[in-house]
Formats: structure tokens, sequence, C-alpha cells
């Protein structure tokens, strides 16, 4: 009798070894599994986050906003020029009377709507060589969100 | 093959070199490694008699009796429906007898004693083989037990490092992650950000009309919109600039006054 009570002690102590042995995998594979998707997905996400969606126009498309910005200005028929410097498009022109000062205006609606970072602006006196002009400083950037 | 076996075995006091003496003696004779015993102190030695354990026997008083014989006797006794015997000589079993004991003592001449186990002191069954085999047996297992919970909690632990590492390069890229969008949207915040030039230069007219002043220079650069304006009525402009607005410059001689907005 004694000899069947030590073996069922022995058989209970390995029957809970195993079932806590089978829980505490189950509870480690399960946490390791959601942890190893984490790191996954977290990992292709930093992958996407650093690709800027935006960055600044290189040359060949400086020299295109510039040719696109001079036809603007024949449009709209101003006394001005665009001209690219560096990394900026620079706008130079002269404020003869109140109708080139509207026109002024609607260039500056045109830049402010358009794909651009308006650096400076400065209209009047002491701006250009001329009595009365403008100048206008800009840089052109390009937006990638496919 | 023997049905019973008796003898004696040297004087000792350790329990265990008694039970292994006898087992030994014992089972040469019965040639079985289970067995039922009983063992008593004599004056010169221990006496034993053994068992087979299928046997009806479960009683014995026959070592009684061999403490007790004075003079050489054959001390008679029942097994299987059959007569047997056990010869003893001062205190101490000195032959066993497994066919025609009455017979043998009136050869020899000795005395014969009859015993009835009923009474008697209770066998003692044991097999040290199969105890040497459970032992070997539990230990075994055991072992084997204590090899698996050492091997399951062991490579829990690597798991649980495992886990640790993916957990600490989960926080850094999580970290990582929130330091590139924050980068990233200050960046694209900067680069689209969108000046109202026209607006400003609207609110600028009306203030400037209504003093009949003339505008000199409107400069914006990095987020300051400055006005320069030459004014006959510089007090009323003054007074008429709104509150977010610093001046400058201030020229009552020449009537100019340069302001500037703080934020646009």
């Amino acid at each position: 009798m004694r000899k069947y009570n030590l073996a069922i002690v022995f058989i209970l102590i390995l029957l809970t070894i195993s079932v806590s042995a089978y829980f505490f995998y189950l509870d480690i594979i399960y946490k390791d599994k959601i942890i190893k998707n984490d790191v996954k997905q977290l990992s292709a996400l930093n992958n996407l986050a650093k690709k800027s969606i935006i960055k600044y126009a290189d040359k060949k498309e400086m020299l295109k906003k510039t040719t696109e910005y001079n036809q603007i200005i024949q449009e709209l028929n101003l006394d001005a020029i665009a001209s690219k410097k560096k990394n900026e498009i620079i706008i130079q022109g002269t404020i003869h009377n109140n109708l080139s000062y509207i026109l002024l205006k609607r260039l500056l609606n045109i830049i402010k709507n358009d794909e651009v970072t308006l650096i400076s602006t400065c209209i009047g006196q002491k701006c250009t060589k001329d009595n009365y002009g403008f100048l206008i400083r800009f840089r052109p950037y390009l937006l990638k969100l496919k | 093959m023997a049905i019973f076996t008796a003898g004696c075995i040297p004087q000792t006091s350790k329990a265990r070199e008694i039970r292994d003496n006898v087992y030994k003696l014992a089972k040469h004779d019965l040639d079985s490694s289970a067995m039922k015993i009983s063992v008593r102190k004599s004056p010169t030695c221990i006496n034993f008699i053994a068992f087979l354990p299928k046997d009806s026997i479960e009683k014995e008083n026959i070592l009684k009796k061999v403490s007790e014989c004075e003079e050489d006797s054959v001390i008679i006794f029942e097994l299987d429906y059959k007569k047997v015997a056990v010869v003893c000589k001062d205190k101490k079993i000195i032959d066993y007898i497994l066919d025609k004991p009455e017979e043998f003592a009136k050869d020899r001449g000795l005395k014969t004693v009859f015993v009835d186990n009923a009474k008697g002191v209770k066998l003692v069954s044991f097999n040290l083989d199969s105890d040497a085999r459970e032992t070997k047996a539990g230990f075994l297992s055991l072992g084997f037990t204590a090899i698996l919970t050492s091997a399951i909690f062991f490579s829990g632990y690597q798991y649980m490092l495992d886990i640790k590492v993916n957990k600490a390069k989960q926080l850094t890229l999580v970290k990582q992650y929130k330091n590139i969008i924050k980068k990233e949207f200050s960046k694209t915040k900067n680069i689209t950000k969108k000046v109202d030039i026209v607006s400003m230069l609207e609110k600028v007219e009306t203030l400037t009309k209504q003093t009949n002043s003339t505008l000199q220079q409107i400069k914006y650069d990095e987020g300051s919109f400055c006005v320069e304006v030459k004014t006959p009525q510089i007090n009323t402009l003054l007074a008429m600039l709104p509150k977010n607005i610093s001046i400058k410059q201030s020229d009552l001689k020449k009537d100019i006054v340069q302001y500037c907005y703080e934020k646009i």
C-alpha cells in the first residue's frame, strides 16, 4: 500500500511538472511570437519612415521650375526675371505702377500655392537696383507620396 | 530444491549483515530470490529459518523451541501436509530434514519435539533482488525526472533570454521609429510651411491708406515681416498699430516708421 502511495505521489509530481511546463512554454512561445512580430513590423515601419516623402528639387528640376516661372512672369506681363542661384530661385523685378503691384500679388499667390518654400521677399525701395522693385527667393521641393 | 531451509549464521549486531547472510544462504537452498524468514539469537550464533513465499505457513514457533533445546533433538513441524524438521544442538540449528524426520530421530536415538506454529512469530517476507531492482528503477526515474525538469527550465530560461533580447530590440525600434517620425515631420513641416504674404500686404495697405502714408519697403525674411513707411501722421500710425507689432525704428524728423510683426 505504501509503495503504491509513493508511486501515485511520484506520478502526480511528474504530471504537475508536465502541465506547468506546458503552460510555461505556451506562455513563453505566445509572448515571443507577439514580440517577434512586433519587431518585424517595427523594422518594416522604420525602413518606410526613413524614406522621406519630401525632398528639395535637384538641379534638373530647378531649371525646369525656373523656366516655368519665367513663363508665368511673361503671361502676367511683369517686368521681372526668374533665375537659378545655387539651391534657390530668385525672381527680381520692377514695380512701375499699381498694376505691376497687383500682378506681383498674383505672382505671390501662385508661389504660395506651388510646391516651393518661400525664403524671403522684399518689396519696395533698396530691394533691387531699381528705385521701386521686388526680390523673391524660394526653393522648390518635390513630394513623393507613392 | 528445498521447500524450506534453516541454519545458523555468525553473531553480529548489524541488521543489514544478518539480512544479507540469511538471504545468501536461503537463496542458495530455496533457489528463489523471494522468501519468508524468521531469525532468533542463540548464545553462539543467530538461528534462522526461511520458507518459499507461496508456502501456507505464516507464523513459526520453531526457533523458540530451538532456543529452549538443552540436548540434541529433532524439532518436527508440518509444511505442505508433510512432516519436516530442524536438528538442534546446544540451542543451535545444525541441520534441516525434508523427509521422514521421525525415522531420522529414531535411527540416531534423538529426542523429538512437535511444534505448533499457530501461536508463533510472524514471518517476514523480503526479496533483496527486487528491492535492489526497485531502488535502481527509482533512482533512474528520479534522475530522469531531474534531468527532464532541468532541461525544461534551462530551455525556458534560454527562451526568456531570447524574449528579453527581442523586447529590448522592440523598445529600441519604437524609440527609433518615434524619433524618425518626429524628425521627418518637423522637416516636412519646415519645407512645406506656407506664408500668406498677400494677406499681410493687404493689412499693411489698409493701415497705410488710413494714415495717408507711403510704403517704403516690405521685407519678409525667415519668419519676420517688417514694414517701413513714410507717414505725415506718425503718432496716429503708432496709435493704430496692432498689439502684436514691435516698432524697430521711428524717426520723427524724417517721418519714417519701421515696424515688424512678431509672428506671421
